[in-house]
């Protein structure tokens, strides 16, 4: 009688190998979510990213100045629009450009349609160096959609207190006159209703939640 | 001082910063070939090597230069926490490169020495037949090359330890067909190798398949790195990456495939001369 044990484990390794292969190329595909994404807006119904606020944030009601000298009045300018709200500064090394970079790029992926032309505010937090001029200069690669916002410390500080968000923290200036900045890394999206529903950690969240999530906020979904 | 690289997620600096791991791993394959020239062993003519012993110092000099550069800063610092290209070429480099080198350095009276003749051999056996090297090599690199594994390796030196280990575990696998350094293991020559070196060509495309084709960056770790150059964006280094992995590792592998076929017709050549030349002397010289 033959012993079926030699042809048989080589066909059994040969076909383990291939499915592990093929269940980890299938795995490797299934992480990519947003290949699945409608890009006119119409995504598939999944979970948001961020964390959902409740009850949610009112528009803080203070007055900035945008990036082109112009007063900009948090609730008035951005009134039935949707409206990213981040607290950065221009001189950060790590968190803003990534944030800044992950947002312009989930804009262009998104396209046209619902989400993709939102507000994205930047305000300037380290009030010595985020100048009007030096915002328009820095948002300026990122797309017109990209508004930097600069303000006096009180009313930044305010800002964040309406949001509950962290106070910022100037670090000691190096030999060079160079330093640090500690700020809130969220971004808080207000809903075309006026309403902060979502608010976004910038190091968990990835640019496709962004493509996700841009399109069904501005469809008035949180949930 | 850090034992290993790992992503950090701190602003990329030129500062030079030497990973003492690297160091150690360098070192002590150069210490073994010293140790093995003062000893006097690469005289003993108990086991034939293939190839030339300037040839394999060769090999052992770049394939040690080759290690160090991927092991230690600036490539492994980009690759395991900035860029998704550096990391695919320090992949590239150790799978294609590092690792046929270092098998051609070895000795076969070393290899006969550390594998012995009993079960060791029958090891090495299996491990170098293209049936269970092609599968196996690509396994590992596929596995090490998942989001799933990438991500949470990278944080730690151990994780990244493990995931260079790997490519090189998968590299010495993937080569051990044709370039077996143990005497008594039968390797593939001229047109089987050619052939098992062509077959060999689908590994390098099978993990830079889902980063060609991904609308986002697939790996959190280079997502939310600090950007080493302005403007070059996580999805632009993915996509980088992905033509790293694919056309880098193609030319390194068909850069070889040539060099054998070359040596292999050269071999040919001089296998056939003595036969040409008595047929041209027993031709009658045309009038």
């Amino acid at each position: 009688m033959a012993d079926p044990r030699t042809p048989w484990s080589r066909r059994r390794f040969l076909g383990s190998a291939g499915t592990g292969a093929a269940v980890l190329v299938l795995g490797a595909c299934g992480l990519n979510r947003g290949a699945s994404v409608d890009r006119a807006g119409q995504p598939e119904s999944g979970s948001f990213g961020g964390t959902e606020v409740d009850p949610p944030f009112d528009k803080p009601d203070r007055t900035f100045i945008d990036h082109n000298g112009q007063p900009f009045n948090l609730r008035a300018d951005t009134k039935d629009r949707l409206a990213i709200l981040f607290f950065g500064y221009t001189n950060c090394p790590d968190v803003c450009p990534v944030y800044l970079n992950q947002m312009s790029s989930a804009i262009k992926a998104i396209g046209t349609g619902p989400g993709s032309r939102p507000m994205v505010l930047f305000v300037g937090v380290d009030t010595a160096r985020d100048t009007p001029e030096v915002l328009k200069g820095y948002l300026s690669d990122f797309g017109e959609l990209f508004i930097g916002l600069s303000a006096d410390d009180e009313t930044i500080a305010a800002a964040l207190d309406d949001l509950t968000l962290p106070q910022v923290i100037l670090r000691e200036p190096d030999e060079n006159g160079d330093y640090y900045v500690d700020h809130a890394a969220y971004a808080v999206a207000f809903s075309p209703d006026n309403l902060g529903h979502r608010i976004y950690s910038t190091g968990t969240v990835r640019q496709q939640d962004w493509v996700e999530d841009l399109p069904r906020l501005d469809q008035g979904k949180f949930v | 001082m850090d034992w290993w690289c790992s992503a950090t997620r701190k602003t990329w600096t030129w500062t030079p910063k030497p990973y003492v791991g690297a160091w150690v791993i360098v070192g002590a394959l150069v210490g073994l070939a010293i140790w093995w020239l003062a000893k006097g062993r690469h005289k003993s003519d108990d086991v034939a090597d293939a190839g030339s012993s300037t040839g394999r110092t060769v090999a052992l000099v770049f394939g040690a230069l080759l290690l160090w550069a991927v092991l230690d800063w600036p490539l492994a610092a980009l690759g395991a926490g900035y860029l998704a290209t550096a990391q695919m070429a320090r992949q590239i480099i150790m799978v294609m490169l590092i690792a046929p080198l270092l098998l051609f350095a070895i000795p076969a009276s070393l290899a006969v020495r550390v594998v012995g003749t009993g079960r060791g051999l029958s090891v090495l056996r299996l491990v170098a037949r293209p049936i269970f090297a092609v599968p196996v090599a690509a396994f590992i690199l596929l596995v090490f090359n998942t989001p799933v594994m990438v991500d949470p390796l990278l944080k730690t030196p151990y994780g990244a330890f493990a995931m260079d280990f790997a490519w090189l575990l998968a590299g010495f696998t993937l080569w051990m067909p044709v370039q077996c350094p143990h005497p008594a293991v039968r390797r593939l020559e001229g047109p089987a190798a050619m052939v098992y070196l062509i077959g060999q060509s689908i590994v390098p495309i099978l993990p830079g398949f889902f980063m060609t084709w991904s609308d986002f960056p697939i790996y959190s770790t280079y997502e939310f790195a600090p950007r080493v150059f302005a403007g070059f964006d996580a999805l632009t280094d993915q996509n980088a990456a992905a033509a790293t992995l694919q056309v880098g590792g193609m030319f390194l592998l068909w850069a070889q495939i040539a060099y054998r076929f070359l040596k292999w017709g050269h071999d040919q050549m001089e296998d056939f001369r003595p036969a040409r030349q008595t047929i041209a002397e027993t031709q009658p010289p045309a009038s």
